[in-house]
């Protein structure tokens, strides 16, 4: 399995004010990987996904994808390089039909401009045509058929996972940081999920980067777990080989435990 | 999800609440609302003006209806309640809303006194309580008898509406709806009669109506015929329908169509044959239906509130007057202002020649606007506009701005548009140049909210972030959302413009930019016919009812707080687009290969 790095960071450290969030934190994403990021509450797992997406400016650091430098990018531009991502707390458009929460993700390939569209140009509306015949396969593809029509917030909960993960799939992104995709499902939902998350990677060769609590789902799929405690990387490696890792039985059930 | 639970705990504490309670509650409502209505004038103008002539003012209607509707809505709050009981708690509210005028004619009648010796003059507050209005309440007979007529008043009112809400459809919606034809009919009678200065129509109107309002003959007949339309339609109309449903899809449709052209002609004679009063009410209508367009743009896709927005109508209004009007007519000789002199002068354009100029100028005023609010979210953003809006109007009176711009004289003989030898002077043909504007608007703001930036717009609104992360440049777009939204203004401040054929900057008040915003909420927020509707009702309806024009913030703030409280998406809400269904036959295809393939 040696591949090739899609997502590098060096030594990356954000602060906010005095605390510090992330502390010098190497993060290697091999292509065509899932790779998690665990650690307990508080340990900065999504700051490293809103620092990659450059929501806010970092203290110090560097961040490359396929090593293009993405520091000074704004998120807007970073979107344009491949990445996706989807929310902890699901944040969709939410006075927006599913389709065209679909359609938003694909922005940035879709190629009409304003004048187009007022005046309805062949190009525009086979531009349109397009996009919404995509959006339908992705509705489909996540196994949303049918409810393509319906106002985001009136979709059930798990629909409204999907749908997040299908807006993600429409910018057809190289990377896609998944923010616990399985928080708030029974087990046999995240079953589901270990699954869909896998075919994303065999199927459409998607590398993906995940946030997860659930240990089996986080053990069961990964290829690599990474896990981080105040913002420091403890360990990383396989998942059996974090799974016996002292420091990390540590920073979960505490320093007592380990020693006995 | 958070609001559903929030609504549910509301319901379940509502049904709580004891049959007397509610009764009592929905009384004190009328009786709050007649004392209100009293106190702050607005009955001393309402007994001015007759319904139907010699009987009924417009005052005496909406005591009645107060009253009827305080029986109804009590019966309608307590479904779970015997009938009998319904009834009783019905005359309950309305007997409170019939102390009301109880209490109004002891007060007045007793406005001035001693208590304790110590001498007391309620009008010298409440202007309003005039012993005008004691003749009216009291019927010109004695306070005592009044008082008693009131609340046996209330008491049968109450039961009426009880009867009313307890009614079979089939009688109720022709009732209702006969009142209402007559009630609207006599309050517009005026306006009605100058849309009939024909002579072939002379005995007719004089049947219907006199100069003070509606005759009594009018009334029945016009009561009956709605009664007769009513009753037919609710008894027959399902039939009707299903004989419409029945008809081959292609007859339905050229019915349809052929419906639709009928009201669009009639719709485009009207103002013709109405007279230039509701061509000016209509024009009017239309220009705020134009603003409303491109508000809309910011407001209800980009989601930018902007309360500025007249800034945009004044560039376009200035604009123009600048570019048409010779400069002889503006005094004018300190430096920076001669050198623009140079420019202007003989320069003048014609209107049309300089539409171009304005709209682009209010074009680059709004992306210039954008500029500074950029990073603004929110409630902050709707003050900061607000502030830039009133940055424009003390520009156009500032000393340095005022040589060339007029000052507060404003800028006099701006030509009328002339197309084709034809000029549009008049309201009413200015009032097809502003439909036709607003149509033109109303495509662009109908394909944008289509395209790819109308939904990078939406989503914006939605959730910024998101829509950033997901490759929506902001600045683009939201400069893009402002401009497009200030061209549609321009417009029709050029339109206004060639309307007055003079402007003032006193034209250009911080209300313009609030009825805009209000005319937006009232119709439904991001909903195009909304915008219509919304301009019809805020700014039609007072411009026909101008004799109550003092109390039109009143009932501004009135419409605002009911519309939140019962219809908080609007009168004509947008609707979802139902895009999936549209490709799905070709994606049917699709999806089996995707299907299978998947499940392999």
């Amino acid at each position: 399995m040696a591949q090739n790095t899609l997502l590098h960071t060096n030594a990356l450290v954000k602060r906010f004010g005095g605390l510090v969030a992330i502390d010098s934190l190497d993060l290697d994403v091999k292509e065509r990987t899932i790779h998690s990021i665990i650690g307990p509450n508080g340990a900065g797992k999504t700051t490293v996904f809103n620092c990659i997406m450059n929501f806010f400016p970092i203290t110090s650091g560097e961040i490359r994808l396929s090593g293009e430098r993405l520091n000074d990018l704004t998120p807007d531009r970073v979107a344009t390089r491949g990445i996706g991502r989807t929310y902890q707390n699901i944040r969709l458009f939410r006075n927006m039909s599913a389709l065209e929460n679909i359609m938003v993700g694909m922005h940035i390939h879709l190629k009409s401009s304003w004048w187009g569209a007022v005046l309805r140009t062949r190009r525009t509306l086979a531009d349109e045509k397009a996009g919404q015949d995509e959006a339908v396969r992705l509705l489909q593809y996540v196994g949303l058929r049918g409810k393509g029509d319906i106002l985001a917030r009136n979709l059930p909960y798990g629909d409204q996972r999907r749908l997040e993960i299908a807006r993600a799939l429409a910018m057809k992104p190289k990377l896609l940081l998944l923010d616990e995709p399985t928080a708030g499902m029974n087990p046999s939902e995240s079953q589901d999920m270990v699954t869909f998350i896998r075919g994303l990677r065999d199927e459409l060769g998607i590398t993906i980067l995940l946030i997860e609590h659930h240990m089996p789902v986080v053990m069961g799929m990964s290829d690599i777990v990474t896990v981080l405690d105040h913002g420091v990387k403890i360990s990383e490696g396989t998942p059996d080989h974090v799974k016996r890792d002292k420091k990390v039985i540590e920073a979960y059930l505490g320093t007592g435990v380990a020693h006995t | 999800m958070a609001f559903d639970v929030v609504a549910s705990t509301f319901q379940h504490k509502a049904i709580t609440k004891t049959a007397p309670r509610r009764a009592i509650e929905v009384g004190l409502m009328g009786f709050g609302l007649m004392i209100y209505f009293n106190l702050v004038g607005l009955i001393g103008q309402f007994m001015e003006r007759f319904i139907i002539e010699g009987l009924a003012t417009l005052a005496h209607t909406v005591f009645l209806g107060i009253a009827i509707g305080v029986g109804g809505l009590t019966s309608h709050r307590l479904l779970n309640e015997t009938v009998t009981r319904r009834y009783l708690y019905s005359a309950l509210a309305g007997l409170i809303s019939g102390c009301s005028l109880a209490v109004l004619v002891f007060v007045i009648d007793h406005a001035q006194g001693a208590i304790f010796g110590a001498e007391f003059d309620v009008r010298f507050m409440f202007v309003a309580l005039s012993p005008k209005l004691l003749d009216f309440l009291t019927f010109g007979t004695a306070p005592e008898n009044a008082v008693f007529y009131h609340l046996i008043g209330g008491v049968v009112l109450g039961l009426f509406g009880a009867l009313l809400y307890h009614l079979p459809n089939v009688l109720r919606r022709p009732l209702i709806g006969g009142l209402a034809a007559v009630w609207f009919i006599g309050l517009f009678s005026e306006l009605i009669q100058l849309a009939m200065q024909f002579e072939v129509v002379d005995d007719f109107r004089n049947f219907f109506f006199t100069w003070e309002g509606q005759t009594e003959q009018g009334a029945v007949t016009v009561f009956v015929i709605t009664f007769a339309i009513m009753a037919f339609v609710t008894h027959r109309g399902d039939a009707v329908m299903t004989g419409f449903r029945a008809m081959p899809s292609s007859g339905q449709k050229s019915a349809r169509y052929a419906l639709y052209l009928l009201a669009v002609v009639l719709f485009l004679l009207f103002p013709m044959a109405a007279g230039s009063f509701f061509g000016q009410v209509l024009m009017l209508v239309g220009l705020y239906a134009l603003m409303g367009m491109g508000l809309n743009i910011e407001i209800g896709l980009a989601g930018l509130l902007d309360m500025g927005f007249v800034a945009f109508f004044a560039t376009g209004a200035y604009t123009i007057a600048l570019f048409t009007t010779s400069t002889e007519d503006v005094a004018c000789v300190t430096p920076p202002c001669d050198y623009l002199i140079q420019i202007f002068d003989d320069r003048s354009l014609t209107w049309w020649e300089a539409l171009p100029i304005a709209m682009i100028a209010s074009l680059v005023m709004g992306v210039l606007f954008g500029i500074p609010v950029l990073k603004v979210r929110g409630d902050y953003l709707a003050v900061a506009t607000l502030g830039l809006g009133e940055i424009i109007r003390v520009v156009v009176v500032s000393d340095m701005a005022a040589p060339m711009l007029g000052g507060s004289q404003g800028i006099l003989a701006i030509p009328r548009p002339h197309l084709f030898g034809f000029e549009f002077s008049d309201p009413i043909q200015l009032f097809y140049l502003t439909l036709v504007s607003t149509i033109v608007a109303a495509y662009f703001a109908w394909a944008l909210e289509n395209s790819r930036l109308g939904r990078a717009w939406m989503a914006i609104r939605e959730d910024e972030d998101v829509g950033q992360a997901l490759g929506v440049n902001l600045i683009n777009v939201k400069l893009l959302a402002y401009g497009l939204g200030a061209v549609f203004a321009g417009l029709a401040g050029a339109i206004f413009a060639a309307m007055l054929a003079s402007i003032y900057p006193h034209s250009f008040q911080l209300l313009i930019s609030i009825n805009i915003l209000a005319l937006i909420i009232v119709g439904g927020i991001g909903s195009l016919p909304g915008v219509v509707v919304g301009s019809l009702m805020l700014i039609g309806t007072p411009e026909l009812l101008r004799e109550f024009g003092e109390f039109r913030f009143l009932a501004y703030g009135i419409v605002l707080v009911v519309m939140m409280r019962v219809k908080p998406l609007g009168l004509w809400p947008s609707s979802v687009r139902k895009r999936e269904l549209q490709s799905v036959e070709e994606a049917e295809a699709l999806i089996k290969q995707r299907t299978q393939g998947q499940k392999a």
